[in-house]
């Protein structure tokens, strides 16, 4: 492909991930169900809440058909406090937590082979319900960030004040940024980063700078690596040519 | 046909289901006028979100609207290969039969036009209606061989359209806005039963009575309803067996008279035919035959001779509704705002161009309403005030204030809004608005001495008025200095105090309502709206409408203003040239084949519709062409200012028997005065400006009095622009005069008059019964007497109750109704401007070279020469107000 992007995923892309989202919608029209491709929508009976892809509630928005609700987390106490707990001192290290996973409804069982439908439980992407109005409160799922910008851009009319919501995501975008890069510190050492709870959006923006760090690092590291292999191989192999060589270097010079 | 208000979504729901992406375009013939431009707006966001293909004409007048409907409006009927659609009118031709302007009636053609699928909706705030189209059943129902079955279309009762209308076959289509349902029966009912009469006139009578003169009457007179019913059984109940003659003799007739002037001479008059429409409708009635020899009445003769009454009774009560003259009801935009929010789609840029629709209209002089009081004396809101109530409380419900700014309010309420509440704020807010001009844009000074309101009541023309204007505002503590700072860079302090300054000394000069009270339903009885674009602007309906109503009537570029004299002649050639053809003889046909402009002009209709068009769009686009015209719009005020003043200090305004007239001719304002629009602003203008002169008298004039006829000359194409203004002027409404006793001694005056009025319509009542005694005794005698005796009766009603003071021209005609029903048409016929058809008959009467095309019958242009004897014309006809 001679596509000139970067490896990963472009923010726009990520933005259509979210669009298969859930969200819920206030209809002011009818409208009967649809067979879409990830199943058939609800019917649309106005005025009652309906979950709806996020696409096509964006659509019916677009057209003064639907609004759109905006999801449980997304509100301004809900946010303040995921905002208290990413400045808090003592939570410094670590992400706000990404909402609780489900009940797990199967019990482990090692007779079942790999990945058989039976044992599979849901974990962050692919959680119900994140993003409707029954999602957990101050908890951030994976596509917070697209989610908002995507509401906040074409459904700013339907959040109560849509401007303070818009600092608070502003706010949290870039306290949880920051903590991102203060942890690529610890990749110069090889180490691992803990990021529990991150979002899409924000994997995607770190994607090619941590990327390109890690394979800089592996590649320097690749280098040395080979080296050390090298004497090591060397020094394995024959112990006192090394000396000797230096002995000779000497004598050259 | 009319499309009931309760119904008003039935139709465009009926569009969205049936519309897919190879179906024509809806064509929307819009006028040049602010409040069609913003009810355009509405529905075309409508359309696009339902993606419906649209097409917008602009049409500037009459023979405009008829090109389009032969470009567009014709390539679309069945008879030319087109599969039907739809065709919009907004704010145009709601006065004319449009089936006949649009040339879908196939009078030109020999074309059968039957069932040609065209369907015409016509929104329009003008009244009258033109009955045929509101309760024709249209050309699509043709002259068939089946009788007044083929009449009835499915779905449709009466004229109105039922909820099993089915749509697609053709035919105009009125919204009605409640008037047609809850003030035209009479009209209707009138218009139905002629619709089923055969035609038959004296000479009928006259000619069969030469054969038999033995019958005698001796069928009571019975209601008007169950003899509309007797004449329809009889109609369907004899096929025409033996009228042969009587069938030959009408159908000769019908064809002998072309009906009306417009599709021959689309610059002729349109009140002509509109003044015909009853008999102009009647061809259409097919199947209509003379019977003589029907099975229970006594005989032909007596029968037809009854026929005729009725008839000529009918065409009374709809040419006593043509006379009423010319007024507004309610705005376009509110019609499509009302279709938005039943169809549930309304938001707040819909909610922002009904807003900016109703202000213009409130700015123009054609739409003043009558204040009226119910029984107990309460004054009963007007429609346009209960608009602005329903619009008030749609602000609110779309736009919720939020907590903190309601308790921050209780500390600067009643300071006018000028910034947004933050960078994204598109809100709309209520404002008290005073009444003056361009306030956000211009000084406080230039504002006030600009705003029309004002400027009349201070006699700002002379040098006292002027000084009346610095002690005004020294009493409120404004400094000259400060006031001549733009007023957004005002002092804090003062800006805030600025509306209780001016409550408390605003009466003593005559200025009570400057400045909205907090009086009505909650306070906010005409209080203004305000809308942000975030941090850009903050702009108020009535300066957006101000606007937008200058970049029609000065022109689409923005630079023009700065070079006042020279340069704002281009585009009054432009314009000039599209319609420099004037018409040498009245109904002439020449302008149609000539060619209207010459090539390489601008289109100065569509330039100039696109710039008002996008300057009112919501975005901020949008928002930088209007804010890019506000200079047009100030330039506009000052000439109106300028003229007017000169007009009134030096004394060019004369006082004719009916009316006031004045003659703009020389200075430099005469060319963009040239432009209808502004004419009719500054006719605006000096007509308030009289009738604050006046009642500062202590005349309370009647309101024939404040009837002003204003001309002006447009050199480049050597004709007057001539504007008629109407009675019902809010002018005098507020004046006090100077002195507290000579008001009470009015009101003491008043009150007598109205005992006057009281004892005149008791007598108008008494002499309508008698004019009923003797009608009666009439019937059974000659009949020929009768017309006549009618019209006298008429005249003599027309000046009695003149003497008591009310426009009761139209009412007098029709003295068969009742007083319930005299009462109801004084309270219609006021407010209305009568203009339009006394500029009618006096071009008939003085053979005038004069132009009518505007869609506002009372503006025409004349020729030159031909102007003294217009006016001549006009103040010997005296019937005006």
């Amino acid at each position: 492909m001679a596509l000139p992007l970067p490896p990963g995923l472009t923010p726009a892309e990520t933005g259509f991930l979210c669009e298969t989202e859930l969200v819920t919608v206030i209809p002011r029209q009818r409208l009967e169900s649809l067979e879409l491709l990830g199943g058939p929508t609800q019917p649309l009976n106005p005025p009652f809440p309906t979950p709806l892809p996020l696409w096509l509630a964006l659509l019916l928005k677009k057209q003064r058909r639907a609004n759109i609700q905006p999801p449980a987390w997304l509100t301004l106490s809900s946010l303040r406090t995921i905002l208290d707990f990413e400045t808090d001192d003592r939570t410094a290290a670590v992400f706000s937590p990404p909402p609780a996973l489900p009940q797990p409804t199967t019990i482990p069982d090692p007779d079942l082979p790999y990945l058989s439908p039976g044992t599979v439980e849901l974990s962050t992407p692919f959680l119900k319900d994140t993003h409707t109005t029954s999602a957990q409160e101050g908890a951030l799922p994976y596509h917070w960030l697209e989610l908002a910008s995507l509401l906040l851009a074409s459904a700013a009319d339907d959040f109560p004040d849509a401007d303070a919501i818009r600092i608070l995501i502003r706010d949290l975008r870039e306290v949880r940024m920051s903590k991102l890069r203060k942890g690529f510190k610890v990749l110069e050492g090889g180490a691992g980063l803990k990021i529990n709870g991150v979002g899409g959006l924000e994997v995607a923006e770190v994607r090619g700078f941590v990327g390109g760090v890690v394979d800089g690092l592996r590649r320097l590291g690749r280098a040395r690596e080979e080296m050390r292999r090298e004497r090591e191989e060397e020094g394995g192999d024959t112990g006192g040519v090394a000396d000797e060589d230096g002995s000779e270097d000497e004598m050259g010079l | 046909m009319y499309l009931p208000r309760g119904q008003l979504s039935q139709l465009y729901a009926h569009l969205v289901k049936t519309t897919h992406a190879l179906s024509p375009p809806l064509i929307i013939l819009t006028s040049l006028g602010v409040d069609a431009l913003c009810a355009t707006r509405i529905l075309t966001s409508l359309l696009r979100r339902d993606y419906i293909q649209y097409h917008i004409e602009p049409v500037a007048g009459y023979s405009e609207l008829q090109r389009a409907g032969q470009k567009f409006a014709l390539p679309l009927t069945r008879q030319r290969g087109g599969e039907g659609g739809v065709v919009v009118c907004i704010g145009a031709g709601g006065l004319v039969d449009l089936e006949e302007v649009l040339g879908l009636d196939g009078a030109e053609g020999e074309v059968d036009m039957s069932d040609h699928g065209v369907e015409v909706w016509v929104i329009d705030a003008r009244r009258p209606w033109n009955l045929g189209n509101v309760f024709g059943s249209s050309a699509a129902v043709q002259q068939g061989e089946d009788g007044p079955a083929v009449l009835r279309r499915q779905g449709v009762e009466q004229g109105r359209v039922m909820p099993s209308y089915r749509p697609g076959k053709g035919g105009v289509i009125v919204w009605d806005d409640g008037e047609i349902e809850s003030e035209l029966t009479a009209e209707r009912d009138a218009f139905m039963a002629l619709q089923d009469m055969p035609e038959i006139t004296e000479e009928d009578l006259i000619v069969e009575g030469e054969n038999s003169e033995d019958e005698v009457d001796d069928e009571e007179p019975s209601s008007s309803q169950s003899r509309k019913r007797k004449a329809s059984t009889r109609d369907s109940d004899d096929e025409g067996s033996d009228g042969s003659d009587d069938e030959e003799r009408p159908r000769r007739r019908r064809r002998s008279n072309p009906s009306t002037p417009i599709p021959s001479s689309p610059g002729g008059n349109p009140q002509s035919g509109q003044a015909e429409t009853p008999s102009s409708s009647q061809p259409r009635s097919p199947g209509a035959v003379i019977s003589s020899s029907p099975p229970r009445a006594p005989s032909a003769r007596s029968l037809r001779r009854k026929l005729l009454k009725l008839r000529r009774k009918h065409e009374a009560t709809l040419e006593a509704y043509y006379t009423l003259g010319t007024s507004n009801s309610e705005p376009i935009s509110s019609m499509m705002y009302s279709l938005a929010s039943e169809l549930g789609r309304e938001d707040n840029d819909m909610l922002w161009s009904a807003i900016v629709g109703i202000s213009s209209v409130d700015l123009s002089p054609f739409a003043r309403t009558k204040r009226r009081r119910n029984e107990a004396g309460k004054r009963v809101l007007d429609k346009s005030e209960q608009i602005r109530e329903v619009l008030q409380d749609e602000v609110r419900r779309l736009n919720p204030v939020p907590e903190d700014e309601i308790r921050r309010s209780q500390s600067q309420y009643g300071v006018i809004q000028t910034k947004a509440r933050s960078p994204t704020d598109t809100s709309i807010r209520l404002s008290p608005e005073p009444r003056f001009l361009l306030i956000r844009h211009w000084s406080l000074y230039d504002s006030m001495l600009h705003s029309p309101y004002l400027s009349t009541r201070l006699h700002i023309w002379s040098d006292a008025g002027r000084k009346r204007l610095h002690k005004l505002l020294a009493k409120m503590g404004v400094s000259l200095q400060e006031a001549g700072k733009g007023y957004i860079h005002m002092d804090m302090a003062l800006k805030q105090s600025l509306r209780e300054r001016i409550l408390k000394f605003a009466p003593q000069y005559n200025l009570d309502h400057l400045v909205p009270g907090e009086n009505g339903r909650r306070g906010l009885e005409g209080w203004g709206f305000v809308r942000s674009w975030g941090w850009k602007a903050t702009l108020s309906a009535v300066d957006v409408a101000t606007i937008a109503s200058a970049i029609l009537e000065v022109g689409a570029d923005p630079h023009l203003p700065q070079a006042t004299n020279t340069a704002s002649h281009v585009p009054q050639q432009s314009y000039a040239s599209r319609v420099r053809s004037l018409p040498t003889p009245p109904h002439s046909d020449t302008d149609t084949a000539g060619p209207a402009a010459a090539p390489g002009d601008p289109d100065w209709t569509s330039t100039r519709f696109y710039a008002a068009f996008d300057a009112l769009s919501p975005t901020s686009e949008g928002l930088d062409k209007l804010l890019k015209h506000i200079p047009s719009a100030q330039h506009l005020a000052r000439s109106i200012l300028r003229t007017g003043s000169a007009l009134i200090a030096k004394k060019q305004i004369r006082h004719l028997r009916s009316f006031r007239m004045g003659v703009v001719k020389d200075g430099p304002d005469t060319v963009l005065f040239s432009h209808p629009g502004a004419l009719v602003k500054l006719a605006a203008w000096v007509s308030e400006a009289v009738a604050v002169l006046e009642a500062e008298k202590g005349r309370k004039g009647r309101e024939g009095d404040e009837a002003l006829v204003l001309a002006c000359l447009d050199e480049a194409r050597g004709v007057y622009v001539v504007v008629g203004l109407g009675g019902g002027a809010q002018g005098g409404k507020s004046v006090r005069s100077k002195a507290e006793i000579r008001a009470r001694e009015d009101k003491k005056k008043k009150r007598a008059e109205a005992k006057a009025a009281a004892r005149a319509a008791r007598a108008i009542k008494r002499r309508d019964r008698k004019a009923r005694q003797r009608e009666r005794e009439e019937a059974l005698g000659l009949i020929d007497s009768d017309a006549e005796s009618n019209h006298s009766q008429s005249e003599s009603d027309a000046t009695q109750s003149s003497a008591s003071s009310s426009d009761s021209d139209g009412s007098g005609s029709d003295s068969e109704v009742n007083e319930a029903e005299v009462q109801r048409r004084k309270s219609r016929g006021y407010g209305s401007n009568k203009f339009g058809l006394a500029f009618q008959s006096v071009v008939e009467e003085t053979g005038a070279r004069v132009r009518i095309d505007s869609f506002e019958h009372s503006v025409v242009e004349v020729r030159r020469e031909d102007l003294g004897g217009f006016l001549e014309g006009l103040s010997l006809r005296g019937v005006v107000g």
